[in-house]
């Protein structure tokens, strides 16, 4: 469809690539495309640091199964739920809304996805592992980086690349945390669309599948091959 | 000589469980010591408090004189070998070997020298670029000692070192260790419920039981004087007669037996325990009954004999010797030859 010549989004009349250029010259949605990035890559660090720390806590120091519900909660409840209880929070803290609350937000549920994973990964791998490196005479940080860390990279990586396709096409949440003047592109998409459906939305369509796609297939060959070791 | 490990009064406990209770031991320099016993008896924790892995509820552990319990793990001059191996899998055979020398900041010459010397001793030089993955137990086995040993401890913890691996490669692995422990000169410390292991690379056996030692002592003063009743029955193949103690002679279901010389009183409760190689068969014995069944052991077998007591009498027999099943043995041996323990 994306590749229509005609204006109207659902008729065939030859084969044209003239909805991108109208894509990339259309200052609206460029800028919610930027603004979805940044969204997406700081959601996923963020994230990622967080959600790592938590697993370790829960799998090494603090063994509480009500913890480990509560930890994963973000990932269960309703987005609509989610959104308004942090609208209300951000709203009675007096934060301003903007690119910062979308991005806590999106990191508060991407969190509990990664702490599932990484948990999942620390309890296949050998405690003693951690221990023989301490044994060795390696101190408590450099255990962490040189053996924790690498034993359960596949999980990071496949957690990151999660995270960041969660919050690329996340809606619900950022409609209700963001401010005005900072659109991500669900939210440019969805105003597009309730003036009808245009040919570039066919084409912005496309890009964000295509995005999403390379990015989850990125993630299943990076599992594979490091499995393989 | 001194002692070199001096383990005094250590206590642990978890929950209900007393895991270690007052346990001393004195471990002597360049010692090939086994810590043996049934799973559960306290034997690991032990080990892996020596490694800094555990903390102790009470007591002090000193190595050449000096605490060795207020040091923390990754600063003791001592080593631990895993009982799972605990290799990295994300690093190859050379780099396992290599992290503990790297964490001292050792030169890089002098770190490839140290590795490839210990991977030639353990024969694994030719392996050095696998992954743990592509390795058999054995070697995996190999490279965990090597990389124990790399880092060259004052003492060498071995947790159950041989428990993975089938019986012909373990008993390669027994005469291998024991050439390491020799030409390294470091004190070994392993651990292992498998008593014919332990007694036959050991120097000296600590037999624990329930969280305390039963008994220190060489495997061969361990198996011709075990001190009580668990060490006699533990301790190799044995026959164990619980009665009342008479003047010479022991009481057990009703039929004497003859005693060494003993200091225990007439009347109390003792178990007499006899060899089943010092039993000999006869035409007429001090007990005698029917055979069971033998088993074969190559050179020799053992006889079990029904005499009429709660367990089968075992006899160790001659190939050319064994009686046919069904007949009747009788059974004697000399009193001095049997070990008298009191019952508690």
């Amino acid at each position: 469809m994306s590749f229509n010549e005609s204006d109207a989004p659902f008729t065939w009349t030859g084969f044209s690539t003239k909805w991108y250029s109208v894509l990339v010259n259309s200052p609206n949605i460029m800028e919610g495309f930027k603004n979805t990035l940044i969204v997406a890559v700081a959601t996923t660090i963020i994230s990622l640091v967080l959600g790592t720390l938590l697993a370790i806590g829960l799998a090494r120091y603090q063994k509480s199964s009500a913890l480990e519900a509560v930890a994963l909660t973000p990932a269960i409840f309703p987005d609509l739920a989610l959104a308004i209880g942090l609208l209300a929070l951000f709203t009675s803290l007096h934060i301003t809304l903007g690119l910062h609350s979308v991005i806590i937000s999106h990191a508060l549920f991407c969190m509990a996805f990664i702490t599932a994973i990484v948990r999942g990964r620390l309890a296949q791998i050998d405690s003693s592992l951690e221990e023989a490196a301490q044994d060795l005479g390696d101190s408590p940080v450099g255990t962490f980086f040189r053996v924790t860390l690498p034993s359960i990279k596949p999980a990071l990586i496949a957690g990151g690349l999660l995270a960041f396709t969660l919050s690329l096409d996340e809606f619900v949440i950022a409609f209700f945390t963001n401010g005005p003047s900072t659109p991500t592109l669900p939210i440019v998409i969805y105003s597009m669309v309730r003036f009808g459906v245009s040919p570039e939305i066919n084409a912005l369509a496309t890009v964000v599948l295509l995005i999403s796609a390379l990015i989850v297939t990125i993630a299943q060959r990076n599992v594979k091959v490091q499995d393989q070791i | 000589m001194s002692s070199f490990l001096n383990i005094a009064a250590v206590s642990k406990r978890y929950g209900d469980v007393q895991a270690l209770d007052n346990v001393s031991i004195e471990i002597r320099e360049n010692e090939f010591f086994a810590l043996l016993g049934p799973s559960g008896c306290g034997k690991t924790t032990l080990l892996r408090a020596l490694a800094g892995l555990e903390s102790l509820d009470s007591g002090v552990v000193t190595l050449a004189n000096e605490d060795l319990l207020s040091v923390p793990a990754n600063k003791r001059p001592v080593n631990l070998m895993f009982q799972s191996y605990a290799l990295f899998p994300h690093l190859n055979v050379y780099d396992n070997v290599a992290y503990g020398l790297r964490r001292e900041k050792l030169d890089k010459v002098k770190i490839e020298q140290r590795v490839g010397d210990v991977l030639k001793t353990v024969g694994l030089i030719d392996q050095k670029d696998r992954r743990p993955s592509q390795l058999s137990g054995g070697q995996m086995q190999r490279v965990a000692l090597a990389r124990a040993i790399v880092k060259r401890p004052k003492i060498l913890l071995l947790d159950e070192p041989l428990s993975a691996l089938d019986k012909k490669v373990r008993s390669e692995m027994q005469l291998e260790l024991k050439r390491l422990q020799h030409e390294a000169g470091i004190t070994f410390i392993f651990v292992t419920h498998d008593q014919e292991e332990a007694m036959s690379i050991a120097n000296r056996i600590a037999l624990m039981d329930k969280g305390k030692v039963v008994q220190i002592a060489t495997p061969i003063e361990m198996y011709s004087a075990p001190k009580t009743k668990f060490v006699a029955d533990f301790i190799g193949t044995s026959n164990l007669f619980a009665g009342a103690l008479a003047s010479g002679s022991i009481t057990v279901k009703g039929k004497s037996l003859p005693t060494p010389a003993t200091q225990l009183a007439a009347g109390a409760k003792a178990v007499l325990v006899v060899r089943p190689e010092d039993i000999e068969l006869g035409t007429n014995g001090t007990i005698s009954g029917k055979l069971v069944s033998s088993n074969f052991y190559g050179g020799s077998s053992l006889l079990f004999v029904d005499c009429g007591f709660d367990q089968l009498v075992k006899v160790s027999c001659a190939l050319n010797q064994v009686p046919p099943v069904g007949s009747v043995c009788h059974l004697s041996w000399n009193p001095s030859d049997s070990i008298l323990l009191a019952d508690a």
